[in-house]
């Protein structure tokens, strides 16, 4: 089930409804954790199945291996949910690759089909079994709260991945539904919504037709092209976001930020602490720290560094583009690191200067749109056509979209001007609907959903991952 | 009581707010994308018209604000007495998406009244085109199109395929007659005042007709429910080229000026550039169009040599997908040259 759908809205509003009318606390959870698996169910059952029995062993395991319990099984259920998602994710990739070493020309593949979230919920659920391992939160004793946590529907299909020390504590109080979160959490869906209808599936379009074909046309059009896929993969994955963060506010949970104004980010670091929040300190927390951090000298570090982007490209999908495009970030994060130990500065990426700041973000900017060729492109001979045909300018079809030039604009300003008027943080602040011309925006936001939204092809990018 | 009042006022201002949001949007779907009222006829050339002396303005693809002419049809001017040319097609041959002057038909009639030396605003190329009127439809009116704009000496049938059902080629043969009193005019002032009120509603309010047209987007998307094109392979070419041929024998006995067939395939962008799409039946159509004497107009060298020399695709605009859709203004006037040139030639 999509959120862009009428059979959410239905589902949703009869959730809410049934959500008001519970009285006991107990009884709005199991009602959500039942509501999430009618949601996930909608999919695939046979999804469903796996998703409960992953959940089950999970919280069991939990149970024996809490506060440095027994270790075996702690491991043992950290490669349960690696090992699912290497076989319905990664199978048939290295399978291919091998193939590909050997030179053979196919080694067959496996009939797998991804189910739906699973590179989302495994996390969630490695986040619990290092928490509860780790002694940062206590097994959880009832074995449907663990089952909500994995299956929450807000973000079950693509996110955020909430760590188990963040939301398992909130099962502990009283959730219902007040203006206040209804009011917050409805503007963060509707901007949400916007980002997702209006621009990223306007600009998909574009980006689809030049990358089908790069070889016909020009590179400006690909230059458009690209730039374009920077935008519609932060307003497709940032409007999902928003509209899970939204949809969970307004039930009385929060899943925390995912996103905060990435395109303004002075270095790779920094880009990493505004793009995909979750995932990034998801990274942070279970592998990069574990790994050693930054505690076993300046070498490891950066080892580590690259490492873990290398595993978060990984992370995005089964092709070697992923890959390639972890690994330039992982060179990037370490080169950066470098050059901040060598400067000693002390805080990374800080910069004496107006003029020093915005070439640092100019800079980050423009590596991280290159780098979404690869991570855009089926193969990298396909990127590399792109690239090159990009800086040769070569001649070609020309395909500039007025939407294209919109967009870009649009959110680069409006990225600006958060960084001038709210230092970065956010871009508009939570609207108060007593005033006239607070309403009159929100239902202006929500009538240009309704006249521009581009109807066709609307998958979220990040549901595929 | 304070309470009472306090809420009441939040929900006057919320519902002021919603009726300045719906003014302010209703107000720019004038100039973005306004369907004048459509009205059904049964005896006429096509199978509807616009509303008479309405306005179109499309800007969800290219950018075209076009009259409403008092036949129902998009037309800048009135129609010369006799030898004129009436084109005839669905919406790429309206031209909506393109901007008036710039549709092959408005480029055709330029050139043509240049040629006769003519000053006249009359119009030597007259439009009767509809949404979705392809050529199963427009043949099926012919004899009403002849009798409703008689005296005209070449007739164009815009066709963006050649492959017809047996079924779809049967239909053909089945003859709608003209009625004078389905004249634009006349079937607009005999509608009842409720499908006027419709009409003038539609026109007043572009929005909804907009929202109501999302609307049926996004359901068609939630249904899933794709065009699916009938498979050609293993059509039987005989019964194929049979069936065709008594439409084209049919058409040659009722009217004696000159048919064109014009033909514009679709085009695919692929790596190794644009590419049309091959019919098995284009051969079999051009071959029993010789044979009646009509005349095919082939675009497809045309279009792919624009592409090789120029990288000019004549379908698709720049706010949605090049290479499909709509013609756009290059299309056009492709369209427009080669009929020109397939015109004084045969003159």
């Amino acid at each position: 089930m999509s959120f862009i759908s009428f059979r959410f809205i239905i589902f949703f509003i009869v959730l809410m409804a049934l959500y008001s009318l519970a009285r006991q606390e107990k009884h709005r959870q199991i009602l959500l954790l039942v509501s999430s698996y009618i949601f996930y169910g909608c999919a695939d059952v046979r999804f469903l199945v796996m998703l409960i029995a992953i959940s089950v062993i999970i919280w069991y395991i939990g149970l024996k291996s809490e506060n440095g319990g027994k270790r075996v099984l702690h491991i043992m259920g950290i490669l349960l949910c690696m090992g699912a998602l290497g076989y319905f994710k990664y199978c048939n990739f290295f399978i291919e690759s091998f193939a590909n070493l050997l030179r053979q020309e196919s080694l067959g593949t496996l009939p797998v089909i991804l189910p739906l979230g699973i590179s989302f919920y495994t996390f969630q659920a490695i986040s619990y079994l290092c928490d509860v391992h780790w002694g940062k939160i206590p097994a959880e004793k009832t074995m449907w709260k663990v089952l909500l946590y994995i299956g929450f529907f807000p973000q079950i299909t693509s996110g955020p991945i909430v760590k188990a020390k963040d939301f398992l504590p909130q099962l502990q109080k009283e959730h219902r539904i007040i203006w206040n979160n209804f009011s917050a959490g409805m503007q963060k869906a509707i901007v949400g919504l916007f980002k997702k209808v209006v621009i990223a599936d306007r600009l998909g379009v574009v980006v689809d037709a030049v990358f089908a074909a790069p070889k016909a046309y020009s590179g400006f059009s690909l230059l458009m092209a690209a730039c374009s896929y920077a935008i519609q993969i932060y307003c497709d994955f940032s409007g999902y976001s928003d509209m899970a963060i939204g949809v969970a506010e307004i039930l009385g949970y929060d899943l925390g930020k995912n996103f905060e104004l990435p395109y303004i980010a002075r270095n790779p670091s920094d880009f990493w602490r505004r793009w995909h929040i979750s995932l990034s300190s998801w990274f942070r927390d279970y592998v990069y720290i574990p790994l050693g951090g930054n505690r076993k000298g300046r070498i490891r570090t950066y080892i580590n560094l690259f490492v873990t982007m290398l595993l978060s490209g990984l992370w995005h999908g089964a092709n070697w583009t992923f890959v390639i495009w972890g690994a330039f970030h992982g060179v990037a994060s370490a080169v950066h690191k470098m050059f901040s130990d060598i400067r000693k500065k002390g805080r990374v990426g800080q910069t004496d200067n107006k003029v020093g700041h915005v070439i640092s973000v100019f800079a980050t900017t423009v590596t991280v749109w290159l780098l979404w060729i690869p991570f855009r492109a089926d193969t990298m001979q396909e990127a590399a056509i792109v690239i090159f045909r990009m800086f040769t300018m070569a001649e070609g079809i020309r395909y500039i979209s007025a939407f294209s030039i919109i967009y870009i604009i649009l959110i680069m300003f409006s990225q600006l001007y958060a960084l001038i008027a709210h230092d970065g943080k956010i871009w508009w602040k939570p609207l108060d609907f007593t005033k006239f011309w607070q309403v009159f925006l929100f239902v202006g936001v929500i009538m240009t959903i309704v006249v521009f939204a581009y109807i066709g092809d609307t998958a979220f990018i990040y549901a595929q991952f | 009581m304070q309470s009472k009042k306090q809420t009441v006022k939040y929900i006057l201002k919320a519902f002021g707010a919603c009726l300045l949001v719906f003014f302010l949007a209703n107000t720019l779907m004038f100039v973005y994308n306004r369907q004048p009222g459509w009205i059904e006829r049964s005896h006429g050339a096509t199978t509807s018209i616009w509303s008479p002396g309405s306005y179109i303005v499309q800007g969800q693809e290219g950018y075209g604000i076009h009259k409403v002419d008092s036949n129902g049809y998009l037309n800048e001017g009135t129609l010369a007495d006799d030898n004129y040319v009436l084109v005839v097609g669905s919406s790429q041959t309206e031209g909506k998406e393109v901007k008036a002057g710039e549709r092959y038909c408005d480029i055709l009639n330029s050139a043509l009244q240049k040629e006769e030396g003519k000053e006249t605003s009359d119009l030597l190329v007259y439009n009767v085109s509809m949404d979705a009127n392809y050529l199963p439809k427009m043949i099926s009116g012919f004899t009403a199109l002849i009798s409703e704009f008689p005296n005209s000496s070449c007739i164009v049938l815009e066709i963006g395929t050649t492959d017809y059902t047996g079924d779809e080629l049967q239909r053909m043969l089945i003859q709608r007659e003209y009625n004078e009193a389905e004249t634009g005019e006349k079937i607009r002032q005999a509608l009842s005042e409720k499908e006027q009120l419709k009409l003038l509603i539609k026109e007043i309010f572009p929005l909804l007709n907009h929202v109501k047209s999302q609307y049926k987007a996004l359901k068609a998307v939630n249904q899933h429910s794709d065009f699916v094109q009938e498979e050609t392979d293993g059509k039987d070419m005989e019964l194929y080229a049979k069936q065709l041929k008594e439409v084209f024998e049919m058409l040659d006995i009722l009217y004696d000026g000159q048919i064109i067939f014009l033909y514009h395939p679709t085009m695919e962008i692929t790596d190794e550039g644009l590419t049309a799409a091959y019919e098995q039946t284009t051969e079999q159509f051009k071959q029993l169009c010789d044979g009646c004497g009509f005349l095919f107009v082939d675009m497809t060298q045309t279009f792919l040599k624009a592409y090789e020399t120029d990288y000019i695709v004549p379908y698709g605009f720049g706010n949605t997908t090049l290479g499909t859709g709509h013609l756009n203004k290059y299309g056009h006037k492709m369209i427009a040259e080669s009929l020109y040139q397939v015109m004084t030639k045969n003159n």
